[in-house]
């Protein structure tokens, strides 16, 4: 997995490749973090991620929840169909903004 | 630490070369000094015995002129006593002069004036003396004394006289004939040549010491000698020696330094008689071979210091810093986790103890580590177990089959399934998947597994996705983690055949007909439970005949994956499932095949996630 913060704060815009997965994962919500904090919306472009795991999708969430307690707004972008079925199929798209 | 190491080598040996010049310097220049004043010492000392063998020839030379005039005059004065004419007669008297070989002879009366005389032509005309009164010249005025004294001699010292101031001396005695003097005179230009020879100016050349040094031969303040001829006449004053230092030199022995015409010069004084002798040598050539010696000195240092270190450096290289270097890369290694690198500097007994001693205590990591591990291992089993233990046993009911399997990966999973009679007609099966693994992943699973079985017991009557909906709202409570679970849950009227289900975020279960087709149960995609409170849930229904089924299961099914990362899928799924071999499969060997067919797949590739499936077979 890498990333490229394409927007810098606080309309943070990242780009996101590989696959979100138990590795991955944390690592990218912690390297995000200061830019994160910085932040009143979060964009994840997910054009490059053609896989997601569980914990991607626990990534998903803790953002979502995050902005949405903060008043802020986290969109994904250019999700893959493989992404999508799984968004789809756990409900996630019925929580989750997508552009 | 290289760096430092040579800086503060590098200082230290030049400090030590530094102070080594330096005393070097020091004690040669004390040598240079000592060795010039020793070579004045001799120099003087030479000079001082050469002006004294002057003064002695000199003082001979005189002797015995004056002795042979004495003996002379009164020879003189026996002759006229002898031989009376002598005394008047001038002829006679001028015969005697050239037979003596004297220039003037003077016969003087009792008076003290000239009687007769005899003078050299080349002089001066005798005529004109006759009559001179000795008494009236300072010169001849001694010479009256005599007069009257029978043994009276007198020679003069040697004086100048006349225009050229040459030197003439007169000797004189009593006459014996009569009352009187007798007088002889002569120029004495031997006695000149034999003063110039032994005077003082004839020392010059053996006055020199070395090249630029010398000893200057004082008469009071004046330099009377010197080997420098342009110094001679001049005084000390002259050449820019301060009163001070002129009135010590006058007097006594000593040494001293001063400027000479600017240039510096070092001296010894000495006094010889009415002389004093000062021997000087300038202070660069006193120096000059001290001079010539710290170069070399400092040549030869400076190299040494190179070679000192350079040496040092290289060796300090060799024998510590490079086995630092290798110990600072095993440790690298071993910090990166390579806990079987050994530590193998052996090139000195501490470098031998330290990677003995970095041995020891990554062996004793490595043991550490494997307890720690061991202990967790035992403890993930049992935590396994516990999990395993927690899963439903097979019922013996005539009105449905159920089989159910589960293939933990490697870590404690978060897969599970349950099923349980809720009444006397209905059952309640479930598969659910927990985000993550481990620890956390099974305690959650183990509340999610407790909360559905209790609420849907609880609540019979109950709509299955209002049950749900609470059991979500329960587990949302807490959760700071975020962790979610995707669950499927059924309840089978076991008389009707009709399966009320809720699907929480879960992969869509595969109906499987009496006849072996099979199909993707219809499914409302739910959120997952656990994920955000208050979401709403859809409850759908299907109809089951006797003998259909329902497989359930969780994504290590479909997301398995082959050596080339290609996911398993739910095509392949619903492909085997509707396939030949599943339409011939009885129901108990269902989940065998299925299970059979991913490891087929995965073609040896780990399993990376719980293989978790249930298939439930309604008999009617």
């Amino acid at each position: 997995m890498t990333y490229e913060i394409t927007s810098p704060p606080p309309e943070l815009t990242v780009a996101v490749k590989g696959r979100l997965d138990t590795l991955t994962s944390p690592k990218l919500e912690s390297d995000l973090e200061p830019s994160i904090a910085k932040s009143k919306s979060l964009v994840l472009d997910l054009t490059g991620v053609d896989y997601l795991s569980s914990a991607g999708l626990r990534l998903l969430l803790t953002l979502q929840k995050r902005f949405k307690k903060e008043g802020g707004s986290f969109k994904l972008r250019g999700i893959q169909p493989g992404v999508m079925e799984i968004l789809r199929m756990t409900g996630f798209l019925k929580i989750l903004s997508v552009e | 630490m290289r760096r430092t190491f040579q800086l503060w080598l590098f200082v230290s040996v030049a400090l030590a070369f530094a102070a080594l010049f330096y005393l070097t310097y020091y004690l040669q220049t004390k040598e240079a000094f000592s060795a010039a004043e020793s070579l004045i010492e001799l120099r003087t000392e030479d000079a001082k015995k050469q002006i004294s063998i002057n003064e002695n020839n000199l003082k001979a030379v005189l002797d015995i002129c004056n002795a042979s005039m004495a003996n002379d005059v009164k020879t003189v004065a026996y002759i006229l006593e002898c031989v009376p004419a002598f005394a008047t007669d001038a002829h006679k008297l001028e015969e005697l002069r050239q037979v003596m070989g004297y220039d003037e002879i003077h016969v003087v009366n009792k008076h003290g004036l000239i009687e007769n005389c005899a003078i050299d032509p080349v002089i001066g005309n005798a005529e004109h003396y006759i009559g001179f009164n000795l008494k009236l010249h300072a010169q001849s005025e001694p010479f009256v004394h005599g007069i009257g004294k029978k043994d009276f001699v007198l020679v003069q010292p040697p004086l100048p006289r006349g225009m050229d101031r040459r030197l003439f001396q007169y000797g004189g005695a009593s006459r014996l004939d009569d009352e009187g003097i007798v007088q002889l005179g002569i120029s004495v230009s031997f006695l000149e040549r034999a003063m110039e020879n032994n005077s003082l100016a004839t020392l010059s050349p053996g006055l020199r010491i070395g090249v630029g040094g010398e000893i200057l031969i004082l008469r009071g303040e004046k330099i009377v000698g010197a080997a420098r001829v342009d110094l001679e006449g001049r005084t000390l004053t002259s050449i820019g020696i301060d009163q001070k230092l002129i009135d010590d030199i006058r007097q006594g022995e000593g040494s001293f330094s001063a400027e000479i015409d600017g240039v510096k010069f070092f001296g010894l004084y000495v006094q010889s008689g009415d002389l004093t002798l000062v021997g000087v040598m300038p202070n660069y050539e006193v120096t000059s071979k001290r001079n010539g010696v710290a170069i070399q000195l400092i040549i030869a240092g400076l190299v040494l210091m190179l070679v000192v270190f350079l040496s040092v450096s290289k060796l300090v290289q060799t024998i510590v810093i490079d086995g630092i270097d290798r110990i600072n890369v095993s440790l690298g290694r071993i910090t990166a986790g390579h806990l079987d690198e050994k530590v193998e500097e052996d090139n000195s007994e501490e470098f031998r103890k330290l990677s003995g001693g970095i041995n020891t205590t990554v062996e004793a990591l490595k043991g550490a580590i494997a307890a720690e591990k061991t202990r967790l291992n035992s403890e993930l089993e049992f935590a396994r177990a516990v999990q395993i233990s927690a899963l439903p046993q097979i019922h013996d009911d005539p009105r449905f089959e159920i089989y159910a399997s589960m293939e933990a990966a490697k870590e404690v999973g978060g897969d599970f399934y349950d099923f349980f009679i809720v009444d006397e007609s209905h059952l309640a099966f479930l598969i659910a998947d927990v985000s993550g693994k481990g620890i956390p992943a099974a305690m959650f699973m183990m509340n999610a597994k407790a909360q559905l079985k209790s609420n849907i017991l609880n609540n019979p009557r109950k709509p299955l996705d209002e049950v749900i909906y609470d059991v979500n709202n329960s587990i949302c409570e807490g959760n700071d983690a975020c962790m979610f679970v995707t669950v499927f849950v059924g309840v089978l009227d076991l008389r009707s055949g009709l399966l009320t289900y809720v699907n929480a975020g879960h992969n869509a279960p595969v109906v499987r007909r009496a006849n072996g087709e099979a199909s993707w149960l219809p499914v409302e995609n739910g959120f997952v439970i656990g994920g955000m409170d208050s979401v709403s849930y859809v409850q759908e229904t299907f109809q089951l005949s006797p003998d259909d089924g329902i497989l359930l299961y969780t994504d290590g099914v479909t997301e398995a994956m082959n050596p080339q990362l290609a996911l398993y899928g739910d095509d392949r799924l619903i492909t085997l499932m509707d396939g030949p071999i599943m339409h011939s499969a009885p129901s108990d060997c269902i989940l065998d095949e299925l299970k059979g067919d991913v490891l087929a797949f995965a073609d040896g590739a780990p399993q990376s996630d719980d293989i978790t499936m249930l298939f439930l077979r309604y008999l009617g």
